[in-house]
């Protein structure tokens, strides 16, 4: 039986692809072509906003992407720390972690303002994570602490989203991540709580966004592509 | 149609970001279940207690009382616990527990699990010991079955 929260994701997980699908429907062709059109640079602006709001999170991450006609190719790259405190103890995560992965953009060729996407992304993450806590129990009080160093993670993400051009060079966009397949370095000292880009290691699936601005820099147009598939 | 888009993104996310309440699902116990069996009959054995003492702590448990299985919490501070127990007949039997303690946060709100992996039998003066089930996952399985 699923539970609410299982529910709630599975409703808008249908929810968030329908203007996917609807767009989708309106291609009837598609543009071929190895010559980049543009690059756009970007940074995640609610990370950013999460790192100055909150004491105990530091979260950058830049973005990238090269775009071949339908075809996106992204990379991402990010920072996070992170202090959970909790009763009697602190957990702390500090790391790095990249995305790297293809997006197919649904938007119309003459629409050249905007981009609607779904794609793919494979995440790796390199982290450090600490712990230290107070138990008080029937033996008695003990302090501990517990350091992991170099852990490695990994996962997969489904993506979605959007790009448009705000003024001149800049864009804004949003990008939905159903992430899923987390794999982490197994510890007999400390079991992590939390993955950098990715969100807490005992979810087996897990959301995330990003509101990006972008910088974009299209290449030469005379080299546009000209072949068109029907 | 992207601006548009881009604009129900943003009520998405609102309406997502409730997804991230604490759930405080604990995926194991740090509770030993042990069971005593008549050896020679292969049947439960019931036991009278005077007490049952843990090396580190003050705590007496099963004071005058008569069962035929116990459930000891672990020392998380240790990766070793030995137990007395002492009977009413004024015999005494010891066993030792082996076993790791690997701490988990399961949230801000929930605080900490301990997840208590490879529990084995370090010694004991019973006339045999059976581990049953090494993983300490629910309160309600018996780990150690003691002979005697």
């Amino acid at each position: 039986m699923l539970n609410c929260t299982a529910k709630y994701r599975i409703i808008l997980i249908v929810v968030l692809a329908l203007p996917l699908v609807g767009q989708a429907q309106g291609i009837d062709s598609i543009e071929f072509s190895f010559i980049p059109k543009s690059i756009r640079f970007g940074v995640d602006l609610l990370g950013m906003g999460k790192s100055f709001a909150k004491d105990d999170l530091t979260q950058y991450e830049l973005t990238a992407d090269i775009k071949f006609n339908k075809l996106l190719i992204d990379f991402d790259y990010g920072i996070e720390e992170r202090d959970r405190l909790f009763d009697d103890g602190l957990y702390n995560v500090q790391g790095s972690y990249y995305r790297i992965g293809a997006d197919i953009s649904l938007t119309k060729p003459e629409d050249k303002g905007s981009v609607i996407f779904f794609g793919l992304r494979y995440g790796k993450a390199n982290f450090d994570n600490s712990l230290g806590y107070v138990v008080n129990d029937v033996f008695g009080e003990n302090m501990r602490n517990f350091t992991v160093n170099g852990v490695k993670a990994s996962w997969y993400e489904l993506t979605g989203g959007t790009k448009v051009k705000i003024w001149k060079p800049l864009w804004l966009g949003f990008t939905c991540r159903f992430k899923f397949g987390m794999k982490y370095d197994e510890s007999d000292v400390l079991i992590p709580h939390d993955v950098p880009g990715y969100g807490k290691a005992d979810e087996k699936s897990y959301w995330g966004f990003n509101y990006y601005l972008f910088y974009n820099i299209p290449f030469n147009k005379g080299r546009q592509s000209k072949k068109v598939l029907k | 149609m992207a601006r548009k888009i881009f604009l129900y993104g943003l009520v998405m996310i609102t309406l997502l970001s409730c997804l991230d309440d604490a759930d405080c699902t604990v995926e194991g116990t740090t509770v030993v279940n042990i069971a005593f069996i008549k050896k020679s009959l292969l049947e439960a054995d019931t036991l009278e207690f005077v007490n049952i003492t843990l090396e580190g702590s003050d705590s007496i448990f099963y004071e005058k009382d008569t069962t035929e299985s116990i459930s000891l919490p672990i020392n998380t501070h240790q990766t070793q616990m030995p137990i007395t127990m002492n009977l009413e007949d004024g015999s005494s039997f010891h066993l030792t527990l082996q076993y790791g303690v690997v701490p988990r946060l399961i949230s801000e709100d929930c605080g900490l699990e301990f997840r208590i992996e490879g529990l084995t039998i370090a010694s004991h003066d019973f006339d045999s010991v059976a581990l049953v089930d090494p993983s300490l996952e629910d309160e309600i399985t018996t780990n150690v079955e003691l002979y005697r």
